[in-house]
């Protein structure tokens, strides 16, 4: 019976895998509706778990922590298991920290970092349908939008196939961050337990 | 992301001579039992090669063909390379980003996780073992200097030398353990420290 529930919970969990997507009708509507949407949330804190499934050795890493997110360009992705590891966007600034060890990015210096940056920003931001690194096509299903973005600069061309962003419907939330990579490996990151528009103090977006 | 190019790395790696390190007839048996065996192992990584600071998660897998994957990524998991050491000894790289596709970078990266897998290859190349109780394997135009445990249960150590000094030493902790908690490794010609830390799955 446990086996039963647990095959049953597991199905669940990736239904939206099954999700039957057809491409939106007016895409300049649903762009402006979704930056409209997504302006009203000033800060996000959600649970998040990542799964990195790499295609040929059948195998996945999975890890799981904490987002949060504070219009209009703070982003701190705490990863707490099984590895502790801290990553924090800030404007221009990015840091991160293993271990005691911390780094720190001028993203305007770095056009790497500074495109990653962007494509993090603009997800929760709601604005990464207008980012140029990427051509964009936008499906919906009965509960979700996915928007399936492909780069279009040598750069991330190296890092991503695509990237597919699935949005709630009833919020216009990120749900889930998909990241395909040119050798078949994909990370999965799925957003829980999401709190909207709450006070976050602004020092937990920087190194202290 | 310019860390990444490790073109600095390109010192003192050329150069040197095939030697042969001769001792009396002994088994490498207790070498081959002192291998980590793991079907796939996780550790958080982090490389700080000429003052620049990389993290990420190092995967390793023994596949069912005795082939050996290193499957390196950063923590948001983007893979930055994918190799594979065949049982025949050939050497594959499956994926590696444009910035670390630079000959000597590969080379690095490939001999220095080989000395952690210790692929079936280069067991069968482990010539004999010396009066201090380690085993030796030449490499090209390295010597391996292998250091097991007493009880053939772990490798303690691996000393990479070069004709004139040596280049590397990767160390296994806790000594005793087959499959360590971490590792680290160490190049003396120029400044690169690898530290891993064994992760639960």
């Amino acid at each position: 019976m446990r086996s039963l529930a647990t095959i049953l919970l597991t199905a669940t969990s990736f239904c939206s895998i099954c999700q039957n997507f057809k491409p939106v009708g007016n895409e300049e509507t649903f762009k402006k509706q979704l930056e409209a949407e997504s302006k009203k949330i000033t800060s996000i804190k959600s649970d998040f778990v990542q799964e990195k499934v790499m295609t040929m050795l059948t195998e996945k890493i999975v890890s799981s922590g904490e987002f949060n997110f504070k219009r209009t360009d703070k982003v701190r992705i705490e990863y707490k298991t099984p590895y502790a590891y801290l990553m924090i966007i800030n404007g221009n600034q990015m840091f991160s920290k293993d271990g005691n060890k911390e780094n720190r990015i001028n993203v305007s210096s770095n056009k790497m970092f500074r495109q990653v940056n962007r494509i993090i920003v603009d997800c929760v931001q709601g604005t990464i349908l207008y980012n140029k690194d990427f051509s964009s096509e936008i499906f919906e299903s009965e509960s979700l939008y996915l928007l399936e973005l492909t780069p279009q600069n040598k750069t991330l061309k190296d890092f991503f196939q695509t990237i597919r962003v699935q949005v709630e419907k009833k919020d216009y939330s990120v749900s889930q961050i998909e990241l395909n990579e040119p050798g078949g490996d994909k990370t999965i990151m799925r957003f829980s337990n999401k709190h909207f528009n709450q006070a976050v103090n602004d020092e937990i977006f920087t190194l202290r | 992301m310019r860390y990444l190019l490790f073109v600095s790395l390109a010192i003192g790696l050329e150069g040197f001579s095939p030697i042969h390190y001769v001792h009396p007839a002994l088994s490498s048996d207790c070498l081959e039992s002192s291998v980590p065996k793991f079907s796939s192992v996780l550790f958080a990584s982090s490389v700080d090669v000429v003052g620049h600071h990389i993290s990420g998660l190092l995967f390793l897998k023994v596949m069912p063909d005795s082939s050996r994957r290193a499957v390196f990524s950063n923590e948001a998991g983007i893979t930055y390379f994918d190799f594979e050491w065949k049982k025949n000894g050939e050497f594959k790289t499956y994926h590696v980003i444009k910035k670390l596709r630079k000959r000597i970078v590969l080379n690095t990266l490939r001999k220095d996780f080989e000395l952690m897998l210790v692929p079936p290859a280069l067991i069968k190349s482990i010539e004999k073992k010396g009066a201090d109780g380690g085993y030796s394997a030449v490499r090209k135009r390295e010597k391996l200097m292998f250091k097991t445990t007493a009880d053939c249960r772990s490798i303690v150590s691996v000393d990479v030398i070069g004709r004139k000094s040596k280049l590397v030493t990767v160390r296994f902790f806790p000594e005793g353990k087959n499959i360590p908690d971490s590792v680290s490794i160490v190049h003396f010609n120029f400044n690169m420290k690898i530290g891993l830390k064994r992760l639960a799955q």
